[in-house]
């Protein structure tokens, strides 16, 4: 069977070429990189054509990825005053009895009557 | 399995719904209604205005009592007791106008600052704590 492992563009082999390779490694020399550079080979160039492909795709991509505004909205928040007088009146209701018998609070500062207004004389 | 077994287990059942139903039983059925916890309070009431009047207890800004510094395991347990009462009216009330407990706290709060005597500790709404003046 000869189908092949890997895509031979992108720097694969086949089955097939399996046997052709070289035993041994080239020799490498005082001043060469080890593994040689990416186009020191045939398979090798066409590896790196592959990336850079890739490279080619995937950049421009990322950069339209879409990114939207977080909008942050106002909140509206409407304190019922009458609300507040309402619980007021609630509370005081419970808790009168108890604030009268504690020794801590004074009991509710009731407004003084106001005297009568004079009679206006002619 | 064993029919000594089973008997075991049984009666090990048996024993816990005994000890259990009695004890479920004394609890409340339902939600605790004012006019007990406003007994409670009141039962209440000497022994932390004995504590209020000596400054180991203070009124916080949202409307519960707080131990200032080192207090006892006594004022601590009071505390808890009242604070958990006065949850209970706070939510209460909160549910019946439809706003948060926390501004029913601190409406009870402005108001206990407004009436407490002199020498009461209390705490400014800024959270700074003082001794009420006359």
């Amino acid at each position: 069977m000869n189908a092949e492992i890997f895509p031979a563009a992108c720097g694969g082999v086949s089955k097939g070429k399996l046997g052709r390779r070289p035993a041994s490694p080239a020799p490498v020399g005082p001043g060469k990189p080890l593994g040689g550079s990416p186009t020191s080979s045939a398979g090798g160039k066409a590896a790196f054509k592959c990336r850079l492909l890739f490279c080619a795709v995937a950049l421009p991509l990322a950069g339209c990825v879409n990114v939207k505004p977080i909008e942050v909205k106002p909140i509206h928040v409407t304190v019922d005053v009458n609300v507040n007088v309402k619980v007021d009146k609630s509370l005081d209701n419970y808790f009168d009895d108890i604030d009268e018998k504690s020794t801590t609070t004074t009991p509710d500062a009731k407004p003084a009557p106001q005297p009568a207004p004079a009679p206006a004389t002619p | 399995m064993k029919p000594a077994l089973v008997f075991r287990f049984l009666f090990a059942a048996w024993v816990a719904l005994a000890v259990a139903g009695p004890a479920r039983a004394q609890a409340p059925a339902g939600p605790i209604p004012l006019s007990v916890l406003r007994k409670y309070q009141e039962k209440r009431l000497p022994a932390l205005d004995a504590l209020k009047a000596r400054g180991v207890v203070g009124e916080n800004n949202h409307g519960f009592v707080e131990v200032r510094g080192n207090g006892s395991d006594y004022a601590a347990n009071l505390v808890a007791d009242e604070n958990h009462d006065r949850a209970v009216v706070y939510t209460v009330f909160a549910r019946k106008y439809n706003i948060a407990p926390e501004q029913v706290g601190l409406l009870r709060a402005k108001k206990i600052a407004e009436k407490s005597k002199p020498g009461i500790w209390l705490q400014a709404p800024d959270g700074i704590w003082y001794q009420k003046k006359n």
